[in-house]
């Protein structure tokens, strides 16, 4: 396989006081590949998500995508460059209605802002116009289209997860951080976000997975990598890493 | 639609209402109620707090006043330079406390406006001291000087309805949207791309910008000024129209100005004890109506909508 490198992770680090919740981390993800995060709680997969996000500043190490040097921008400069996350609590906009949640997803691609927009400079209506049909699409893309114009907060939970993914697609990607995706989806559900993560990847996007269900993170996944304690344990196709002695030892607490 | 029937309302107030005293509570509503929209972008949409917007009106009043006094400037002249010295000096403010999470900018802003009635009050030789800067002189508009309470409740009016309009728009935006994205998740936000303290910077200039506005309309209309309006009281008094007039929305400010300056006219004979009735107000309102009129008004238009949506499809149901 020489697929290119879309993401490359070197030893990075970040403790909070004397806990060191991610220690000299490095791994890499292939353009269109599907990697999944596992580990047991307190593993340092949120916060390794949030590293990559720019939620949180890494305290070293280096994070290169698409060659550059990510770990010390700001999130809306992440999210320009093709990184795009969900949250584990749902993070909506709950004074938005569906459609609009997935609007401010569009942010990037328009150009107007508060005194183009005040004085309604010439392209206002068509800009709005094309953010509103593209966030439309999005929805049609996960099965929302229908609820476009209720409020976000009137949806049940699985749906809020969906409409997450939604707003996170209309940034239009490279790489899509999904934290804990199918946590509180019934096995309906996560079989259809499964369905959904494999045609998204078909659309050369992807992804880096964080979730407990095996199931679904063994059928969907390329490689896995496992963090326990902060460090990384193992990093490698699933079977693979379903037999390391290290990655049982940690889930079932036994001394490696 | 709104606001065609606030222009048609005002051309009544202007035709009507015979005793200039009315119109001058018009005039005075209208000019508060510039403040007030840009506090309500500020408020509602960014979800941040201003405890100084009365020093930014105050700094518009204060820079047209000495420019058309002093340094003889045509008032028209003196208008950009009040809004854009404003502006820049709430850049300067906000640059440094809008990139911290939390209330930051309600402490600097409260600072601000202390030190700036200081400086009104003070600076003797630049704005005259308590005995403030009289003879300022009128507007005029193409030779007609908008010098009775009637002409000049009709340039007010635009104003407001011009302000209306274009906040409305930017409610209605891209750049609205991020804004109230802002005040929904900072997180999701920025990793949606919005760039979370530039937005809250640009809105925050945005509204003093208004607020100078507004104090360049106060100074000549009332045509003398003096520090005691633009004391930190009248910062919280434009907080409690905010509040009381819902922030969710640009109207909000409007209605709360026009509530808050005719109470603050009824109130007159109490003296100093007007600020116990506003607290009051403003607790009860937090307590009862926690999105203020316009949020309660918007919260029963939301009943009935969706109890119309319950209905459908049980009508589909029975084909």
């Amino acid at each position: 396989m020489t697929a290119e490198v879309l993401l490359e992770i070197q030893d990075i680090c970040k403790s909070f006081g004397a806990l060191e919740a991610v220690n000299q981390v490095s791994f890499t993800i292939q353009q269109g590949q599907i990697k999944a995060l596992i580990g047991p709680n307190g593993a340092g997969k949120t916060t390794l998500l949030n590293l990559l996000s720019g939620t949180s500043r890494a305290d070293g190490g280096r994070i290169i995508f698409q060659s550059k040097h990510i770990q010390r921008r700001r999130s809306h400069q992440i999210a320009a460059l093709g990184i795009a996350r969900t949250f584990q609590n749902v993070q909506l906009f709950y004074n938005m209605s569906v459609v609009e949640n997935v609007m401010v997803g569009c942010h990037l691609r328009g150009r107007l802002e508060l005194l183009g927009a005040g004085l309604r400079l010439p392209g206002f209506a068509q800009e709005e116009r094309a953010i509103q049909k593209a966030a439309l699409e999005y929805l049609e893309v996960v099965g929302l289209a229908e609820q476009a114009y209720q409020p976000s907060g009137s949806l049940p939970f699985g749906q809020q997860r969906l409409l997450e993914i939604a707003r996170a697609l209309a940034c239009q990607p490279k790489l899509l951080l999904l934290d804990e995706p199918a946590a509180g989806l019934n096995s309906r559900e996560t079989e259809c976000l499964g369905e959904l993560i494999g045609r998204l990847r078909d659309d050369h996007c992807s992804f880096l997975l964080v979730d407990h269900d095996m199931a679904l993170v063994m059928l969907i996944s390329d490689e896995v990598v496992v963090l326990d304690r902060g460090r990384k344990i193992a990093d490698g196709p699933p079977e693979q890493v379903q037999r390391d002695k290290r990655v049982i030892a940690a889930y079932l607490g036994e001394e490696a | 639609m709104g606001i065609v029937a606030l222009l048609i309302a005002s051309g009544l107030v202007a035709l009507l209402v015979k005793n200039a005293y009315y119109i001058s509570i018009f005039n005075f509503i209208a000019i508060h109620s510039l403040i007030a929209i840009g506090l309500c972008l500020l408020m509602g949409y960014a979800g941040q707090i201003s405890l100084g917007h009365a020093a930014f009106y105050g700094l518009g009043a204060y820079t047209t006043a000495i420019l058309t006094t002093k340094l003889g400037w045509s008032p028209w002249l003196a208008l950009p330079a009040a809004i854009l010295l404003t502006c820049v000096i709430a850049y300067m403010i906000g640059r440094p406390t809008l990139h911290l999470r939390g209330h930051y900018l309600a402490m600097a802003t409260l600072g601000f406006g202390m030190i700036v009635y200081i400086v009104m009050k003070e600076w003797l030789s630049l704005t005259g001291g308590n005995s403030g800067l009289s003879s300022i002189p009128a507007l005029s508009i193409a030779g007609i000087a908008l010098d009775t309470d009637r002409r000049f409740f009709c340039l007010a009016s635009l104003a407001v309805a011009g302000t209306l309009l274009f906040s409305a728009n930017i409610a209605d935006s891209r750049a609205g949207r991020a804004l109230r994205a802002v005040h929904g998740s900072e997180v999701a936000a920025a990793t949606s791309g919005v760039d979370i303290a530039g937005y809250k910077l640009k809105v925050f200039v945005l509204s003093a910008g208004f607020a100078a506005a507004a104090g360049f309309l106060y100074s000549h209309y009332v045509k003398f000024i003096s520090p005691q309006p633009f004391d930190f009281k009248f910062s919280i008094e434009l907080v409690v129209m905010v509040v009381l007039g819902g922030a969710g929305s640009v109207w909000g400010g409007l209605i709360g100005a026009g509530l808050v300056t005719v109470l603050g006219e009824a109130l007159r004979n109490f003296g100093n004890y007007d600020i116990i009735a506003f607290g009051a107000i403003l607790m009860l309102v937090i307590i009862f109506l926690p999105n203020g009129l316009t949020g309660w008004m918007q919260h029963f238009r939301y009943l009935r909508r969706s109890r119309r949506l319950a209905v459908t499809p049980s009508i589909e149901e029975l084909k």
